[in-house]
């Protein structure tokens, strides 16, 4: 028998030899590339995107979350891997850097206040949501006061902040068999209680509706988006309606069809669903070898949907790129019920995009990624009547 | 073929598997044969996770029991297929009792249910379902229950947590050669297509039995 063994483990040092002669893989040999000519390129995705200034800041850091305010020269509150966060003022077409901050773990999230643009709210892994304040060093955190500080902490992933500027909402990875919805009055600064029971395993996503206080969904590698009516008591009650998209979700969004609201989800395999509240599958299912082909690309198995992001007529506007070499494809997309609608190509790209935001009313499109750049688009997002593509 | 594993590795693997499972040493349960994969440059806190399903050709666990929580329609078709199931009546006596949904979650590996019903689970059963991770797919009436619960029967979840590898039950001692060599093919060549580098992220990959010794295929 060892023998045998023996006899394997050569045949594979040997393989292995002969793959690593051949200098690459047959996967990495043939090069992802456009399927058609820059003309086509060019007419199909049609909309206006054009480079407007871009900050690196560091090369060997990963920019994974941004957020920023609703003025019309916003702070945009940047989260970088590891524990560093960085505010960033954009007017007159340049970003001009505020403020850095560390805080105490790695960060998770960052969001922009809804009523102060001087207010950020960084989550970070050890379970602690600081407020940054531009116009005060006052440090004020929100944190899991059921557990002493010097114990273990919940490992929290997300957060986000009611459309009424009321509430906090955390989620957090399994921590001793629960996953976590944490929930904070904003204004006094208290942890007011916490779900647990209707996840199984790490919690992803959360999000408030954008207008309604009470409605929040919550997203989880255990594949189920939940929806919870906040004004019932308990979380039994408040539990109402669960989507199972049957993968793990990465991240969630609101947006609107035909006036009701829906929810957009994309999953870890890059897949990218829609869903009707009322029903009982997605909508719209947007697998990968779809999206490569909308993305006018050879290999699916570069496709990659960088960010999802919703436009002035509440419709849902989907990033999707390719992560072959530095990343530079990525291209812009509408989506209308159950079609992808090519936008805008972001020719000049040069990173792998791992968040964005959208200033909404001047179409400004911050983005950031793992060349740690912030880079600063002027794009065309609005698609639908007023916009009516010619068929090609 | 995915390049990096000729197909011979792969069934030179698969085989000494059998055969320590079948003869060397013959356990007195049926062993899940597993791939393992190591991963390298990958950075849990700066990467992607990696995580998600894939449906497998060939059904790695045989035993899985699916209940289908169903319509009129359903529960004759189960009835007559001699699936279990469940009706909306006897699922509106649980009452949202905690300790007896707690009690079906166990019962079942799994769930499938009617488009009628599945909007009702919140309000039927609260959250249970979601915390034991058995929440239902849907069964809808275009497709065949049979064919359904095999689909339900051949899908595997995979998920990295913070350490830098993983394993997935692809199969059992049972199958053929033929058979784990497929699923072990599809599951490999999924994997690492999600992976951002593919390949060069890939720093091992074994296959093995429950209580067998891992085959190394790369």
């Amino acid at each position: 028998m060892r023998k045998f063994v023996r006899k394997v483990i050569k045949l594979v040092v040997l393989h292995v030899f002969d793959s690593d002669s051949d200098g690459v893989d047959d996967t990495e040999e043939v090069a992802d590339c456009d399927v058609c000519d820059e003309e086509t390129i060019r007419r199909v995705f049609n909309l206006k995107c054009e480079a407007v200034t871009n900050q690196a800041i560091d090369k060997d850091k990963y920019i994974l979350y941004l957020d920023g305010t609703l003025n019309s020269s916003p702070n945009v509150v940047v989260g970088l891997s590891g524990n560093t966060v960085e505010v960033y003022n954009f007017s007159n077409n340049r970003v001009a850097k505020l403020q850095t901050f560390e805080v105490s773990g790695d960060v998770t999230g960052v969001k922009s206040s809804r009523e102060n643009n001087n207010i950020f709210y960084v989550g970070s892994k050890n379970c602690c949501i600081d407020i940054i304040d531009l116009r005060s060093d006052n440090k004020i955190s929100f944190k899991d006061t059921t557990v002493a500080p010097e114990d273990e902490y919940k490992p929290l992933n997300c957060l986000d902040i009611s459309s009424n500027n009321l509430l906090l909402c955390g989620g957090t990875d399994l921590y001793a068999g629960d996953a976590y919805i944490l929930f904070w009055d904003i204004r006094k600064v208290k942890l007011l209680g916490a779900y647990w029971e209707s996840h199984t395993d790490d919690i992803t996503q959360v999000k408030f509706h954008p207008d309604d206080p009470n409605k929040l969904i919550s997203g989880s590698t255990d594949g189920l988006i939940n929806l919870y009516d906040l004004s019932q008591s308990s979380e039994d009650d408040a539990f109402i309606d669960c989507l199972n998209t049957e993968s793990s979700i990465e991240e969630l969004s609101w947006f609107r069809e035909d006036n009701k609201d829906m929810v957009a989800c994309v999953t870890h395999t890059s897949d990218l669903q829609t869903w009707r509240l009322e029903d009982a599958q997605p909508y719209g299912y947007f697998h990968k070898e779809e999206i490569a082909k909308e993305l006018k690309r050879k290999l699916e198995d570069y496709c990659y949907v960088a960010s999802i992001q919703v436009n002035t007529d509440d419709k849902l506007v989907g990033l999707i790129g390719s992560n072959f070499g530095n990343g530079s494809c990525l291209r812009g997309f509408g989506v209308d019920k159950r079609s992808l609608l090519p936008l805008f190509d972001v020719k000049g790209n040069e990173q792998r995009v791992r968040c964005s935001w959208l200033q909404k009313n001047s179409n400004i499109l911050i983005m950031g990624g793992e060349a740690g750049s912030i880079d600063v688009w002027s794009v065309e997002t609005n698609f639908g009547i007023n916009n009516k593509r010619k068929k090609l | 073929m995915s390049s990096k594993v000729s197909r011979d590795t792969l069934y030179e693997c698969v085989n000494s598997v059998l055969n320590h499972s079948k003869e060397t040493k013959k356990r007195k349960f049926l062993e899940t044969v597993e791939v393992q994969i190591g991963l390298k440059n990958y950075d849990p806190q700066k990467d992607k996770r990696f995580s998600g399903t894939v449906k497998l050709k060939h059904i790695p666990r045989p035993k899985m029991q699916v209940c289908v929580l169903g319509d009129q329609q359903h529960c004759d078709e189960a009835k007559a297929n001699t699936v279990p199931y469940m009706d909306v009546e006897a699922l509106k006596k649980l009452n949202k009792n905690k300790k007896l949904v707690k009690k079906l979650a166990k019962k079942y590996d799994a769930f499938l249910a009617s488009e009628a019903l599945i909007k009702q689970i919140p309000r039927l059963l609260g959250p249970g379902l979601n915390k034991a991770g058995k929440f239902p797919g849907l069964l809808s009436h275009q497709e065949s229950m049979t064919q359904k619960i095999d689909e339900v029967k051949a899908t595997i979840k995979f998920q990295m947590k913070k350490v830098l590898c993983l394993s997935v039950a692809v199969g059992h001692v049972d199958m053929t050669p033929d058979e784990l060599v497929q699923n072990i093919h599809l599951s490999i060549n999924f994997l690492v297509s999600l992976l951002k580098k593919h390949w060069q992220n890939v720093r091992s990959l074994h296959v093995k039995s429950s209580m067998g010794p891992p085959q190394r295929l790369y």
